[in-house]
């Protein structure tokens, strides 16, 4: 007895300190559940859902090919958007790819068999299509400006054109050059400086850079030809009297006609100009002249393409203060004076001269063109 | 005698009460289904209207591109279904392709009606094309002998171009500009001294005017003439030169 006593100890706690009993052989009395019979003979009823547990049945081929297929075309569409294919994903070819994509889908959707796969597909489908990835592929076209793919041969070889369409280029060639207008500007400048000075006293100093701004040949391209706009010259000293006003545009006036130049004229000035009052005022702070917080003269030396302007920005004639603020805030950018005279050239469409010889080479291959 | 048992089966019941059960929830799906579809449908229609957006921009463009201005019209008009989101693109692109094509009115129509849809920084590139239209507008009538109306134009172009908010001049106002390869502020200071220079020559033009004795009024000078006449044929040129394949002469020209 004592021995079967031991091997009882043993048997529920030898290895196992700490761990429940387990059952004794044939487990314990009441234990089994109540089996109850599978209601298999139950009556056939209209309408209602099979619910007989049949077993899980393997998903057929229609299932496959709907899930196959919607995971390859994802895979097209996201090649296509990386290649930047955008027109591709928009194109006829690819929305008839989508909708055979779908068709099958929903075919295999009526499938009891492949409606799992086809519900899968149909998920891959609604995040990748030709709308959500053609969104994204349109989203990076925009963005990086690329819209040349769908131009033609023969547009991107107009698109390359030197000139400037609508221009002669033998004008271009025969006007003057970038480095002949920059020559005569600062010799311009340097003329109306020394009279000025001379006369009224003034002091200068220099405004800004030069600035080469590239013009388009009107084939959607850049042509060969730039805007030249001029380093600024401008008075330290204010001008406030109307009188010196008028006398110092009278000066350059006299000047910009010793270089070549048409007499100047006011755009500020309602007798001469061509805008109407309202605007006048708008532009120049008033339509009188003697209250105006700019004057803005201009004139050219046509057929040439130099344009010289000469501007007074006077701070007297600030009713509100709005005329101080956009003054300061331009001072903040270039660091010319808030008030007083400037001077500066633009002159649009010229060639460099170091580009001459290429310009006439590359204008060989558009005869008609212009 | 006895009476004829109703007892069923245990089993019986038990299917009965599975059927009972997919019947009722068979029912509650298709109601949520129902209810559901509303909800459905407008979640539909909104997706397709964004997804469709970036589509019908996109062919806009490319169709400009390519100067297709009636297909990149055709494009922009797909726009204004639903137009609820940002909805000056959907005027201003159509009117930028229309500019493009020649039919300045119909574009000026549709470019001003983007401009009061337009909020905050959209105006800037709205303004400066509506300015280019009714420029070459300008250039239009000119060409055809009408002075009065060209000149009229001309300061209509440069009331648009000198209301433009300060803010385009900003950094923000260039980075969602259409056209990244130019800076709006140097387009909009070039486009200002161009339309000044047009209405100077415009105003300095001489108009036709009725025979009248040659005592009363002394002959301009050779020199004026000569003056008058540079200048005329140089605007001439810029209209040329200027009006090329895009509505004026300022890189803000592409739909979107």
């Amino acid at each position: 007895m004592v021995m079967d006593h031991e091997k009882q100890r043993a048997r529920y706690l030898a290895g196992a300190e700490g761990a429940p009993p387990v059952p004794p052989p044939g487990g314990y009395r009441g234990a089994r559940r109540q089996q109850v019979p599978a209601p298999s003979a139950a009556p056939p009823v209209p309408g209602a859902t099979a619910t007989l547990d049949t077993g899980k049945q393997p998903a057929n081929a229609l299932g496959w090919i709907a899930l196959a297929a919607s995971v390859v075309f994802a895979l097209i569409l996201l090649v296509t958007l990386i290649a930047g294919g955008t027109d591709i994903l928009y194109g006829v070819t690819m929305l008839a790819l989508q909708l055979v994509v779908v068709a099958v889908i929903i075919a295999s959707l009526f499938s009891a068999r492949g409606r799992m796969l086809g519900a899968i597909a149909l998920v891959v489908t609604i995040l990748f299509n030709v709308a959500t990835v053609g969104g994204m592929s349109a989203l990076q076209t925009s963005a990086s400006g690329s819209y040349d793919g769908a131009k033609s041969d023969e547009q991107k070889h107009a698109e390359a054109y030197p000139a400037i369409k609508g221009t002669d280029p033998q004008q271009t060639l025969s006007q003057q050059s970038l480095e002949e207008v920059r020559a005569q500007a600062d010799e311009l400048f340097t003329d109306i400086r020394a009279r000025l000075t001379a006369e009224f006293g003034f002091t200068w100093v220099q405004v800004g850079d030069e600035d080469l701004r590239p013009e388009r040949n009107g084939y959607g391209g850049e042509s060969m030809l730039v805007e030249f706009t001029s380093i600024g010259w401008a008075t330290n000293e204010p001008i406030q009297d109307y009188a010196q006003k008028l006398d110092v545009m009278a000066a350059i006036d006299d000047v910009v006609v010793e270089h070549g130049l048409w007499d100047l004229y006011s755009f500020n000035d309602p007798s001469n100009s061509g805008m109407d009052p309202s605007m006048i005022a708008k532009l120049y702070g008033s339509d009188d002249p003697r209250t105006q917080d700019t004057w803005e003269y201009y004139t050219e030396n046509y057929p040439d393409p130099l344009r010289f302007y000469a501007n007074i920005y006077d701070l007297s004639h600030d009713e509100d203060g709005g005329f101080r603020t956009a003054r300061e805030a331009q001072n903040a950018r270039t660091g010319e004076p808030l008030e007083g005279l400037q001077l500066f050239v633009i002159a649009s469409g010229v060639l460099s001269e170091a580009d001459r010889a290429e310009f006439e080479q590359k204008l060989e291959d558009y005869p008609g063109f212009g | 005698m006895t009476a004829p048992s109703t007892n069923t089966p245990p089993q019986d019941d038990a299917a009965a009460a599975l059927l009972r059960s997919n019947r009722r929830r068979r029912s509650i799906r298709r109601w949520v289904a129902i209810g559901t579809l509303p909800l459905t449908l407008a979640a539909l229609l909104f997706v397709g209207k964004l997804l469709s957006m970036y589509a019908f921009a996109h062919q806009a463009v490319t169709a400009y591109v390519v100067d297709d201005y009636s297909g990149s019209e055709a494009s922009a008009r797909n726009q204004e279904f639903l137009n609820w989101f940002e909805p000056y693109k959907a005027p201003f692109n159509v009117g930028t392709a229309l500019g493009a094509a020649e039919e300045l009115p119909e574009a000026r129509a549709e470019l001003e009606e983007a401009l009061e849809l337009a909020n905050g920084l959209e105006v800037c590139g709205v303004r400066i094309n509506l300015a280019l239209v009714l420029e070459r507008m300008g250039d239009a009538a000119r060409a055809d002998g009408d002075g009065a109306a060209a000149a009229q134009l001309y300061g209509e172009a440069l009331t648009v171009t000198v209301e433009t908010p300060e803010e385009c001049n900003s950094e923000e106002a260039q980075q969602q500009s259409s056209d990244p390869e130019r800076d709006m502020s140097d387009t909009l200071e070039g486009n200002e001294e161009r339309l000044k220079q047009k209405q100077q020559e415009q105003e300095q033009e001489p108009q036709p005017q009725e025979p009248q004795p040659e005592e009363e009024e002394p002959q301009p000078s050779e020199e004026k003439i000569r003056d008058l006449q540079g200048k005329l044929e140089q605007g001439t040129e810029e209209r040329d030169q200027r009006g090329n394949d895009d509505p004026g002469s300022s890189g803000t020209d592409k739909p979107w």
